[in-house]
């Protein structure tokens, strides 16, 4: 995988995390800080290595939208794509739900789906994961049994598989971000 | 007076098919004189394939077959490509299927 953007050095976020007497003897030490704010401003990541081509990271275009430090590995980065393909499972029962923001008012559904997501922690091999959602009585639940598909749906989710496979061997560009 | 044994159906089966003739039969009774074939089309991924047709191998309705999969997946990219590539092979066997191809005969 080529890489298309390194982020920029971690800023030092120490200034608003620590006690001087700390800071001063982390920086005479030259170790890192273990105090981060968790909200993703972009260059912030402690993660100093670059985002794949196809993280949303690198792709958005503004200054502003970085990756969150989460708490079980902060020090790496955990990239995705900004849009995931979702294919329907219509064997499923699907749910409602009320619409919001412009849509209040109205009454919307979801099908179940299958989810494929492709993801990257810090510079481990990029996984592409593909989870169903189910909505029976309108409550998620992972499905305990085989995942059964129309025909039409096991087509989508060829298509689903084979386009984020392309994405994570650099053989697509992601479609939407920025650039879409 | 005595009847002889009705003949037991002949059964026309997709060749994935991996149910015997002798369950087949049985079953015909259980689903209304259908006949729902049955077969792993992958075992890394549990890929398999169900259709339902008549007696003679004829299909119910030709959006009637039924993918099946293991549920979920978390791999790398070649692991989701092999994955694609067995539910793409199930997918032209049903389609294959719903075009009464890959028929046999195998029960009397």
């Amino acid at each position: 995988m080529t890489d298309m953007m390194t982020q920029a050095p971690a800023i030092d976020p120490a200034d608003e995390t620590e006690e001087p007497a700390d800071l001063a003897l982390r920086r005479a030490l030259g170790v890192r800080p273990s105090n981060y704010f968790s909200d993703g401003r972009k260059g912030e990541h402690p993660d100093p290595n670059p985002c794949p081509t196809w993280c949303w990271v690198a792709r958005e275009t503004d200054e502003i939208y970085g990756h969150e430090v989460g708490w079980s590995n902060p020090m790496r980065a955990h990239h995705h794509l900004l849009a995931t393909p979702t294919t329907v499972a219509s064997l499923y029962s699907g749910t409602w739900y009320s619409g919001t923001g412009d849509r209040v008012g109205t009454r919307e559904v979801v099908t179940s789906s299958i989810e494929t997501q492709l993801e990257q922690i810090g510079t481990r091999e990029p996984m592409i994961r593909v989870s169903p959602r189910h909505w029976p009585d309108g409550r998620e639940l992972k499905l305990v049994e085989k995942l059964r598909l129309r025909v039409e749906d096991a087509r989508e989710l060829i298509t689903a598989l084979t386009y984020v496979c392309d994405v994570a061997d650099g053989k697509r560009e992601p479609v939407g971000g920025d650039d879409a | 007076m005595t009847t002889a044994p009705a003949a037991a159906p002949y059964v026309v089966c997709p060749t994935w098919c991996e149910v015997s003739a002798e369950e087949h039969v049985d079953d015909l009774s259980n689903w209304n004189g259908l006949v729902i074939h049955h077969g792993l089309i992958d075992a890394e991924f549990s890929v398999g394939l169900s259709v339902t047709t008549f007696v003679d191998g004829t299909v119910i309705a030709a959006d009637d077959a039924t993918v099946w999969v293991s549920d979920g997946h978390d791999g790398p990219a070649a692991d989701a490509r092999r994955l694609a590539h067995a539910l793409l092979k199930a997918y032209e066997l049903a389609e294959a299927t719903s075009n009464n191809r890959h028929l046999s005969l195998v029960a009397n």
